[in-house]
């Protein structure tokens, strides 16, 4: 066997091969898009942090000052409860 | 792209500036095109499935890891992709791998001085690519299209390094055998 179908040839070969693109259109459509979820990705990242630091704000204060009252000590375990089997059923669910 | 380029570009993603989605789209827009193409054989489907591995990066971009390759992870989603599809229509076997189905799209930039018969072997090269069966042709485009490392597809395609260095000597072999049965019958058909 000679010439460029000798398999180390090919595989050279199949280098030179030519790209091709995608439709001009669609694919300024598509970075577009892109580029809006990760704006949109990236507020709600920012208003999930405000969030939490409000949730810990209310809760590590208390607990810094020790001013915690048994109904908020009861609120805030039932809560993690909550959100624990959540998170439960959203690994192990259905 | 060097790596540091590319480490920049995912430590802004991770930080979601949308700046940084753009010359990631442009380093591997046609690349990742060009693999979904010669993987499904079809350029509708080759431009939604592209389309959805860029909207995967863009849901993704701010829980990539920092030491991210960008390069890797896009083919992965790309082939992940492709044996979706493939699964949801059951058609792996089927059309899969049929010459018929394949659309010559001629490529963008060809110069007109090129030599007939490397745009020959380009074509055999493109139709025996299309042929082959999908764990094969897979392995040929990571690493003899896109010049990744053995290593680097073996992890693209979650296999062993061992495993995807049979596969490729097997697929090289398979390739080979393909362009010299269609030398032969271009040949056998020229000859009275």
């Amino acid at each position: 066997m000679t010439g460029p179908e000798q398999p180390d040839d090919l595989l050279l070969a199949l280098g030179d091969l030519p790209a091709q693109e995608p439709d001009p259109a669609r694919s300024r459509a598509v970075l577009a898009r892109a580029t809006r979820t990760i704006a949109s990705r990236r507020r709600l990242a920012q208003k999930r942090f405000v969030v939490t630091a409000a949730v810990y704000g209310r809760l590590l204060a208390p607990l810094a000052t020790g001013g915690l009252s048994a109904g908020f000590i009861a609120a805030a375990v039932a809560q993690a409860v909550v959100v624990l089997q959540r998170a439960h059923a959203g690994i192990f669910g259905p | 792209m060097d790596r540091n380029d590319e480490l920049r570009l995912v430590a802004a993603l991770r930080r979601g500036e949308e700046a940084a989605f753009a010359p990631v789209y442009d380093a591997f827009r046609s690349r990742v095109f060009t693999f979904i193409l010669r993987m499904v054989n079809r350029r509708a489907i080759a431009e939604e499935l592209a389309q959805e591995v860029w909207l995967r990066l863009a849901v993704r971009a701010m829980s990539l890891r920092e030491d991210t390759r960008l390069g890797p992870w896009l083919f992965t989603v790309a082939r992940n992709l492709c044996l979706s599809y493939w699964r949801t229509r059951g058609i792996e076997g089927l059309h899969d791998g049929d010459p018929a189905i394949v659309e010559q799209v001629p490529a963008q930039g060809a110069s007109p001085d090129r030599s007939a018969e490397s745009s020959e072997l380009r074509l055999q090269l493109d139709a025996a690519l299309a042929c082959l069966p999908r764990p094969y042709r897979e392995a040929l485009l990571l690493v003899g299209v896109e010049g990744m490392s053995p290593a680097t597809a073996a992890a693209v395609c979650r296999l062993s390094p061992e495993a995807m260095r049979k596969r490729l000597e097997r697929a090289r072999d398979m390739l080979a055998g393909k362009i010299k049965m269609t030398r032969h019958r271009g040949v056998s058909r020229r000859e009275p």
